[in-house]
């Protein structure tokens, strides 16, 4: 795996805007809305996150948050820590470095998002499996990477407006 | 440093972050499976800000819910008044049967009370976790509210689960969906046994039911206190038969949005301890035989 085209260092001030956004998106992610008699939850928000990674984030920083924000969303819902750790790094890990340094256009975010929904389906039920001895129903899956897919275009509206407000035009171009 | 150093160092610390993830993981699987291996501090940080978060969330379901109540509202008047005489015979039997109850206890010196305590603690349900394994509350209340692991946990509709972990300020709750939830319940009407088994899905299923008993549609379960670990008559929900035999309970706790709910301080029943008869005792009663 050869990380080309990726930032070797990140300014530590670079990161906030990311460490925000993770944040919120876990919070998020723990809280529920009743929708005509039925619980919905928007679990698989922070992996919109992870496929439209910034790409001035070094790798190793990448690393480290994804690690450090699976571990929070699995203690704040309750769940096997690590599980969702694993689940982040994969899909981190499984979006080809030299297509995350390339410029993200809506179809490439399409892509990696139908990506990170394949690596998240499988290391969730595998991992599930592990733990908890079951598999997950399928209509979970349905249901939570339909929501997310709902919020794809919102999310990246928001990368972009972020990104044109917050990083230097010479940077901003290639 | 040189690009080729960049990626190798990259690449162990995706390893590396991978061997931790994976080593939690599999140190916390029999804890996971038992809902024990989330922290509690991660959730006393999460609960103060969930529940200012949740605040606007359960402003917007109420409303949501106030306008479907407006719109059925003539309907529901209707059908409230009708309950409403129902409910007045009823009382006026009950209050009957109350006296000749009081009459009896005093006859035969017995007390009959419920165990359902009076105190509530109420508190907010500020997370709600609806995975495809764990299905849990965070509310926010805890050990210093009064609150104790076992307690069980109402909405106003119905009982929502117990409390399993606690914190100094917040709570996690264990779901009556999550696999992990078994209550014993009992129908009032037939005295029909079960234990209400969680399995994920919405409506928990209705384990150990005996041949000889006829539950039926829409049968009202409520928790029988069997197993001395929440008390007896708590409302649960109505029983559905499905097409295939099993029998599901469509919860009720859960109609509207958990917002307010409050913790019945129940005390269970203490396990008995092992008395250790002295040895002389013993003998003393072998030589009396």
């Amino acid at each position: 795996m050869a990380y080309l085209s990726q930032a070797s260092s990140t300014k530590p001030q670079r990161l906030i805007p990311l460490i925000l956004a993770l944040m919120i998106a876990s919070i998020i992610s723990f809280m529920s809305v009743k929708v005509s008699n039925q619980s919905v939850s928007l679990t698989w928000l922070p992996l919109l996150l992870i496929a439209m990674w910034p790409r001035y984030i070094s790798p190793i920083w990448s690393v480290v948050l994804c690690l450090l924000f699976g571990l929070f969303v699995d203690w704040g819902s309750a769940g096997a820590p690590g599980q969702w750790a694993l689940v982040y790094l994969s899909c981190y890990a499984f979006l080809r470095p030299e297509r995350r340094g390339e410029k993200l256009t809506i179809l490439r975010a399409i892509f990696n998002w139908l990506v990170v929904c394949f690596v998240a389906f499988v290391v969730f039920s595998v991992t599930g499996k592990i733990v908890y001895g079951e598999w997950p129903k399928l209509n979970y899956f349905a249901e939570q990477a339909g929501l997310a897919t709902l919020l794809l275009p919102v999310a990246f509206m928001l990368r972009q407006g972020v990104r044109y407000f917050l990083i230097d035009p010479d940077e901003r171009g290639y | 440093m040189s690009r080729r150093e960049d990626d190798g160092l990259a690449r162990w610390t995706l390893i590396l972050a991978f061997i931790i993830a994976g080593l939690f993981l599999f140190v916390s699987r029999n804890d996971a499976r038992q809902r024990q291996a989330a922290p509690m501090a991660a959730d006393e940080i999460t609960s103060p800000v969930l529940s200012i978060l949740s605040k606007p969330i359960r402003s917007a379901e109420r409303f949501v819910f106030g306008f479907q109540d407006r719109a059925r509202a003539h309907e529901e008047n209707k059908a409230l008044r009708a309950e409403l005489l129902e409910l007045r015979e009823k009382q006026a039997r009950m209050e009957v049967l109350r006296m000749k109850l009081a009459r009896y206890e005093d006859i035969l010196g017995a007390q009959s009370h419920t165990e359902i305590p009076l105190e509530k603690i109420a508190g907010r349900a500020v997370s709600e976790s609806n995975g495809p394994f764990v299905h849990s509350l965070l509310i926010n209340i805890g050990r210093g509210d009064g609150v104790e692991v076992g307690n069980p946990v109402m909405s106003p509709d119905g009982l929502v689960g117990h409390v399993i972990k606690i914190g100094e300020y917040s709570s996690r709750v264990l779901k009556l969906q999550d696999l992990n939830s078994r209550i014993a319940v009992m129908s009032p009407e037939s005295s029909n046994r079960a234990i209400l088994s969680g399995d994920n899905s919405a409506n928990p299923k209705l384990s150990y039911v005996s041949d000889d008993e006829d539950w039926k549609n829409g049968d009202r379960v409520i928790t029988s206190g069997d197993d001395g670990m929440l008390p007896r008559g708590l409302p649960i929900g109505t029983v559905q038969i499905e097409p295939n035999g099993d029998f599901r309970v469509a919860l009720t706790g859960y109609q509207n949005a958990l917002d307010w709910v409050w913790v019945s301080p129940f005390r269970p029943i203490p396990v008995p301890t092992e008395e250790v008869i002295p040895a002389d005792t013993l003998d003393n009663i072998a030589g009396d035989q």
